[in-house]
């Protein structure tokens, strides 16, 4: 059996000392995972075996 | 003197309505969000010709769905514009963040609705879309989203591992995991047939399947924490190896 194995590390530099936190902070009112089904074979997502893509979250200028 | 107090009161009415536009935006409802402002106003009953369903329509703004096609079904991403230029593809707190995820084509469906908003609006998308920026509203403190992506198109496993230093503060782990399906002729062993199945573990642990449909779930990861090494498995039966299995991975965290 052929495994593909692909390694992902983040690693992020620490930018606000004391964030550390060990635990998950659990999901609050979020639906129940959703199932989405569909009839017909699609194979555009097919492409490309693996990917990652690391993006910035910034507060937007129009709130407070 | 009349008719400047009239024209001075006009112009400090339409000063307010600007100012109101950016507030307009329903921050306590929103939850991952991407934004962009086109350098422009927009013209709002224009632009809300790109929604599929309308939900709100103002002069100053307005907030509706767009229906953004992805792999097995349609996403209905929000969409708010207002007449400063902004527009904010978001999804509401309690949706799912696996639904950013786009597999056909690839990119997100944030990026697909604001492109439907400009083409409608005459914005060229593609001298824009490198501003386009994201935000969680849920999540203020978060200072990155890491989204990574796996596909398998045979039978088999392909294993991903993921690890988040104890130095950060995990907020949100979500997936969108994906099973196609594809007819086979045979005659012999497999036989005329459906096949592919898929199935997704997290540290061995299993977490969905799929039986043998297209079927694409978006739903949060449990147990997913910082400072351990996490294995993602994504396990594909298929004798045929004309459909293909995926599992996106999305992390909020700062």
């Amino acid at each position: 059996m052929k495994y593909k194995i692909l390694v992902l590390v983040v690693i992020l530099a620490l930018t606000i000392s004391g964030c550390a936190n060990t635990t998950i902070n659990a999901p609050e009112n979020i639906s129940n995972a959703t199932e989405l089904s569909g009839n017909e074979y699609d194979d555009s997502g097919k492409e490309g075996s693996s990917s990652s893509i690391i993006i910035p979250l910034k507060k937007p200028p129009f709130i407070d | 003197m009349n008719k400047a107090i009239f024209l001075m009161t006009l112009l400090l009415l339409a000063g307010v309505a600007a100012a109101d536009a950016g507030n307009a935006f329903p921050q306590d409802e929103a939850g991952i969000s991407a934004y962009i402002n086109t350098g422009g106003a927009i013209d709002i009953e224009q632009a809300a010709t790109a929604y599929t369903a309308i939900e709100e329509l103002g002069s100053t703004h307005a907030i509706g769905t767009i229906a953004i096609k992805n792999v097995h079904a349609t996403d209905h991403i929000h969409v708010y514009v207002d007449v400063n230029g902004w527009i904010v593809a978001y999804l509401k707190r309690d949706e799912q963040t696996g639904k950013i995820v786009q597999w056909s084509g690839g990119g997100t469906t944030f990026a697909n609705a604001i492109s439907k908003v400009c083409s409608k609006i005459g914005v060229d998308y593609n001298s824009i879309k490198d501003n386009i920026t994201y935000y969680d509203f849920k999540y203020p403190d978060a200072g990155n989203m890491t989204i990574f992506k796996n596909t398998r198109s045979s039978n088999g496993d392909d294993y991903t591992h993921a690890f988040l230093p104890d130095n950060n503060t995990l907020y949100e782990a979500s997936y969108s995991f994906v099973n196609t399906i594809r007819h086979r002729e045979s005659n012999t062993y497999p036989y005329d047939s459906y096949y592919g199945w898929s199935k997704l573990y997290l540290n061995g642990a299993y977490i969905s399947g799929t039986g043998v449909s297209n079927r694409r779930t978006v739903s949060v990861y449990t147990g997913f924490t910082v400072g351990e090494l996490h294995t993602i498995r994504l396990q594909r039966g298929d004798h045929s190896g004309l459909g293909w299995s995926g599992v996106a991975s999305v992390l909020i965290y700062s």
